[in-house]
Order: structure tokens, then sequence, then C-alpha cells
């Protein structure tokens, strides 16, 4: 399958690009959501498999806007699912690999406990991660949520 | 001896005589003409004059740590904010008020900083 793989941390990206690949998929992954939305604008994905708190970014933002919340982590897992959804991948699981004790976006992944919901006609997952011995991102059990 | 990566924009180094000038002088670093070789060596240091370049640089490594130079008064308080957030991006002036670390001397600092812990 061709996966497009978003997580802001390098080193689960990396992981994440060993195991799919080792799996026989092919990997694509960015550390943007900007860059993400527009890949997945302009090709074609099977899956995604993308991060929950990820760094707000410039976009459109006026200065003020950037001074307040350029890097500041922001729960932008939930509207890129929906968005990628739309943009016609047929699953989508969002991942967290953080404490739902230690932010209350990740206490609200508690709601959804890897329940698959249907967005725009794809899969949708949406569930708190392991991880691999090493402490990166389990991405190769995520994408087995599937199974 | 720490590895250090230049990446200045168009607007607030349009001839890029400031990229080629810390480049020149380094303080004692090996200038590396990319963040990330192919064999994923990070620089040690990265110096951008936008946070928003600086931001990516961050989501591109996991341990370089990336020195953003402003030189308004305007980019000076988006800078901080971003880099009093960001645990890996520090923010100087170009030339700073009275007593203040500027951009040499934040980048010297860092540089001895780097070259005491590869001696240890």
């Amino acid at each position: 399958m061709r996966i497009l793989l978003v997580d802001d941390s390098v080193r689960h990206r990396r992981a994440g690009i060993k195991d799919l690949t080792v799996l026989g998929h092919e990997v694509v992954a960015v550390g943007s959501y900007t860059d993400a939305l527009r890949l997945a604008r302009e090709q074609t994905f099977d899956v995604a498999l993308i991060d929950m708190l990820m760094p707000a970014e410039a976009q459109t933002l006026g200065p003020a806007a950037i001074e307040q919340f350029l890097g500041a982590e922001i729960g932008i897992g939930f509207p890129m699912l929906m968005k990628l959804a739309l943009c016609g991948v047929k699953k989508v699981a969002m991942a967290t690999d953080t404490n739902h004790h230690a932010h209350p976006m990740s206490a609200a992944v508690d709601w959804f406990n890897g329940a698959e919901l249907s967005i725009n006609g794809a899969r949708a997952i949406i569930l708190h991660t392991q991880l691999r011995s090493d402490g990166a991102k389990d991405w190769a059990r995520v994408l087995s949520s599937f199974d | 001896m720490p590895t250090l990566f230049v990446e200045t924009d168009k607007y607030y180094d349009p001839s890029g005589a400031l990229a080629r000038a810390i480049q020149q002088v380094a303080f004692g670093a090996t200038v590396v003409q990319a963040l990330v070789t192919s064999d994923e060596v990070e620089a040690d240091i990265a110096v951008t004059t936008l946070v928003e370049v600086a931001q990516r640089m961050i989501q591109e490594t996991e341990f370089t740590t990336v020195v953003v130079i402003h030189s308004t008064e305007r980019r000076r308080s988006m800078t901080e904010a971003v880099a009093n957030r960001v645990p890996r991006i520090l923010s100087a002036p170009i030339i700073g008020r009275d007593g203040e670390e500027n951009s040499v001397l934040l980048l010297q600092r860092l540089i001895v900083e780097k070259t005491k812990k590869e001696e240890v």
C-alpha cells in the first residue's frame, strides 16, 4: 500500500519508514501538516497514518498570530483526519503517544479508544499508540488496527 | 569540531552577505552544506533568519540547535516568543542592545559549548 505518514518527530518518522517498508509498503513521510495536505491533494495514498499533536505552522497566520501560536503544539490531528478523508484517502488513523494525563487532547482520544468511524466513506481510527522498545512510535501496529 | 549549517532568506538577507559572513568566520565550527546528510547526520547548529524556516529545521532534525537571527523589533518579539516555546530554537538580534547577547556572541558561546561536549 502507499502510505502517507505524518509526524513532526523525525525519530517517529524514521522508525515508521523502517517498519512499514519492511512490511512491503511504500511510505511518504512528512513532518508538516501543510505538506501532508498538499501531498494528499496532489497524489494518491491508500492509507494515512498521522500524529495528533503537532506544532502550529505559519500558513495564513498574520504576525500577531505567529507570535502567539507558531510552534505551539495543537491537536491538528483531528481536522487533518477529516481533511485527508475528504481528499480520498480510504484509511486514516490518528495515533498519539502522549499520555492521556498529560494533555487534554490526548485525554479526548480516550473517547474513541480505537473505535472505527466512517468519514466521507473512509475508515478512520483514533487511538493511543504503543511505543517500540526504543521509544519510537509503533506505526506498524497502528496500521494493523485496520485488520 | 561542531558543524554549522546556514540558511538565510532573501528578504532579510537579500544579497546573502550575512550567510557568507557567518560561513567565513564560522567561529571555529565546520560549515556544512546540508542540514541533514543522506546518512542522517545532522548539523550541530543551524542558523536562519526566519522562524518559519527554523520550525522546518526542527521538524527535520532530532538534535540540531537552531539559531534565528532577527533584525527588526517586529521580528524580535515574534522570534523570541517562538524561541521561548520551542526548546531547540534560540533567538538573537543581529546587533543587540547594551549588554544583550547578540548573534555573534550567541554563536560563539554555542560553538564553544558543543566543542567542550565533544572533548568530554
